[in-house]
């Protein structure tokens, strides 16, 4: 199988004045193409720091993290948002949707990175809309205008616009009622079955049950891994 | 990132907390509105100044007596033979009073040789009619605001008889008033000039004229043309040599040098003053661009998930700060040019002595100093956005995301 992630020995450390708080303390984590995972574990645990290790969102204090085989632990600010542009889609708890910007502005964002013109943009945010869930009547409209689900499927959109091949959610569904959860995680199984590996963070059996691997965090490292119960998936259990 | 998309997003930021745009894009707007409105219309009036002065003549010098002393022949041709003196000649001024339309009103007499005077100011130049003999002594030359009302109806023709009221100090109360009649041989074009010397309000008549018909007998001084301005310094230095403190020397040139670095220094003064308007903006512009990116930092942390770079965040933020300063640019030239042409439509009044002389000149407003004006408030939006980009590019993303 074809390796997408590596996580060697990864550490992250945190510093206050002499007080070191470690968030990760020796992670070591394979992840292939097509994998559909899930990370569990209690707050504080480091699951989130994890994620941002994983989307080179922050650096580890020690060991290395390989993207594709890139060894980024050596690779520019600019080589790592490159990275991060092309190979890696994000799905926030939050949403994070820029308020001010209409939902087309808001998925667009990946491809403005890219320089790539508008008239070619439309056509892409609206097939990545389409793949999330989401209506084309929605584009014009702000954010706050839609409800939380229809939100976050719109970040959803705004994470694959890119095809990026790789698809890291922070607690997706952490702010949504049960009913767009379930069609929040219905989509990222739906993304996960066209090829996309997915990687979710999440304190939510419910929805670790619907990955294919769960790995258990608890004080920044990996204490075990437990295998779904697809019984006890959300898309099962909420009708 | 496509420079459209950069413009849209600055716009989309700005057009999010409007109130505080708006307050930002006025303080902007100040400094180019104060640098146009002040320095287009002091320049304005230098230029205008600068050019009367020059256009007196530049190679024209008048050495006229100080009190107990006459000059005579023999003056005119000591003076007349120094090097680099073309030509001399004597001159009679005195003023008297003329009905111009429906009131009397005050008149410049010259008297001095008509081909000297063409000669020495090339910017007059005659309307109407033809320069009259020496030798005709009724005959004169009418200032263009003589011959034309101020509705301007023309009250004067070719051929038309002027008659002059000239008053003469005696002495203590004691004046003689003398009333003589000149015929218009030519009216001069209007000249526009109010400085110094008033051509539009004056009788030029001959040095014949100015000694029988007006009995004026004392020069009131001997004009001298040199051959150019540059040997104006060694004639003045040479007259000095000559009569010391007897007389006085006027020299439209060193005039006109001095007016051009006293009007150097105010248009500096201006623009200095101005500078400190565009100083405030640069502390406005950094204001709110360091709140908005502090009130935006998470939303830098996303745009740095989704794959912008440190560069690409700069220039967002730098450009808001150049967006907004182009519109308070615009504005402020905008207003400031109209705030200009009506400061000028004012005019401006010199007082000396009895005279009140307003100038009216329209603001320079050249394309130099609109494009230093509007680069300078690029500069404005650059430096004040400056840091705030800096420091919105230098935020871990991981940071800005847990940022609430």
């Amino acid at each position: 199988m074809d390796k997408i992630i590596e996580l060697i020995n990864v550490k992250k450390a945190y510093r206050t004045g002499n007080i070191v708080t470690w968030g990760l303390r020796g992670v070591d984590l394979v992840v292939y193409r097509r994998d559909y995972i899930s990370v569990m574990g209690p707050s504080g645990s480091g699951k989130s720091t994890l994620l941002n290790m994983i989307g080179l969102l922050d650096v580890p204090s020690e060991g290395k993290v390989l993207i594709d085989g890139i060894d980024t632990s050596k690779l520019s600010s600019k080589k790592l948002a490159y990275l991060r542009n092309r190979k890696i889609g994000f799905v926030f708890q939050q949403f994070n949707l820029i308020s001010r910007f209409t939902v087309l502005e808001n998925i667009e964002l990946p491809l403005v990175v890219r320089s790539i013109p508008r008239r070619k943009r439309i056509p892409k945010v609206k097939e990545a809309l389409k793949m999330a869930g989401g209506e084309e009547s929605w584009l014009p409209k702000k954010p706050t205008q839609l409800s939380g689900g229809q939100q976050q499927r719109v970040a959803i959109a705004r994470a694959i616009v890119g095809d990026p091949e790789i698809l890291l959610a922070d607690e997706p569904t952490g702010n949504l009622d049960r009913k767009s959860a379930k069609t929040v995680i219905e989509t990222f199984t739906e993304l996960n079955r066209r090829g996309q590996t997915i990687i979710i963070v999440t304190h939510d059996p419910e929805v670790a049950n619907c990955t294919n691997k769960i790995y258990l965090l608890r004080d920044g490292v990996i204490i075990g891994r437990e295998e779904p119960e697809p019984d006890k998936c959300i898309i099962r259990t909420v009708k | 990132m496509l420079l459209t998309d950069v413009l849209r997003f600055s716009y989309k930021a700005l057009t999010e907390k409007k109130l505080r745009a708006v307050l930002t894009i006025i303080g902007i707007s100040i400094g180019p509105l104060a640098l146009v409105m002040i320095y287009g219309v002091t320049s304005g009036y230098s230029n205008y100044i600068l050019q009367q002065i020059k256009g007196l003549g530049q190679n024209l010098i008048a050495v006229m007596p100080r009190q107990g002393y006459r000059f005579t022949e023999k003056d005119l041709d000591t003076l007349s033979t120094i090097s680099g003196v073309l030509d001399a000649t004597p001159f009679y001024s005195t003023q008297g009073e003329a009905r111009i339309g429906s009131s009397m009103q005050t008149v410049f007499i010259y008297a001095v040789r008509y081909d000297f005077i063409f000669k020495a100011i090339p910017s007059l130049k005659i309307m109407e009619g033809e320069i009259p003999a020496e030798t005709d002594i009724v005959k004169c030359i009418i200032g263009h605001d003589i011959a034309f009302d101020e509705n301007g109806n023309q009250v004067y023709h070719v051929g038309d008889a002027i008659s002059v009221t000239i008053y003469k100090i005696l002495g203590p109360g004691r004046i003689q008033a003398r009333r003589v009649v000149f015929l218009v041989s030519a009216i001069l074009s209007k000249y526009g000039g109010a400085a110094l010397l008033n051509p539009d309000m004056t009788i030029f008549i001959s040095i014949g004229a100015a000694e029988r018909l007006v009995g004026m007998k004392d020069w009131s001084g001997i004009l001298l043309y040199v051959v150019n301005p540059s040997v104006i310094g060694s004639v003045t230095d040479k007259i000095r040599e000559l009569y010391g403190n007897s007389v006085s020397i006027t020299s439209f040139y060193a005039i006109a040098q001095i007016a051009s670095s006293i009007t150097g220094a105010v248009n500096f003064m201006t623009f200095a003053a101005s500078m400190a308007a565009f100083a405030v903006a640069v502390a406005g512009v950094a204001a709110t661009m360091i709140t908005s990116v502090i009130e935006r930092t998470r939303e830098i942390g996303v745009l740095k998930a989704l794959g912008f770079t440190d560069g690409q965040v700069l220039t967002l933020i730098l450009s808001e700060g150049v967006v907004m300063s182009l519109i308070g640019g615009g504005i402020g030239v905008a207003v400031g040019s109209i705030g200009a042409y009506m400061l000028a439509e004012h005019g401006l009044t010199i007082h000396a002595g009895a005279t009140e002389i307003i100038v009216k000149a329209p603001p320079n407003l050249t394309p130099e100093l609109l494009t230093v004006t509007i680069i300078l408030t690029i500069l404005v939006g650059l430096l004040g956005s400056l840091f705030p980009a800096y420091r919105a590019a230098k935020i871990p993303p991981a940071v800005a995301l847990r940022y609430d």
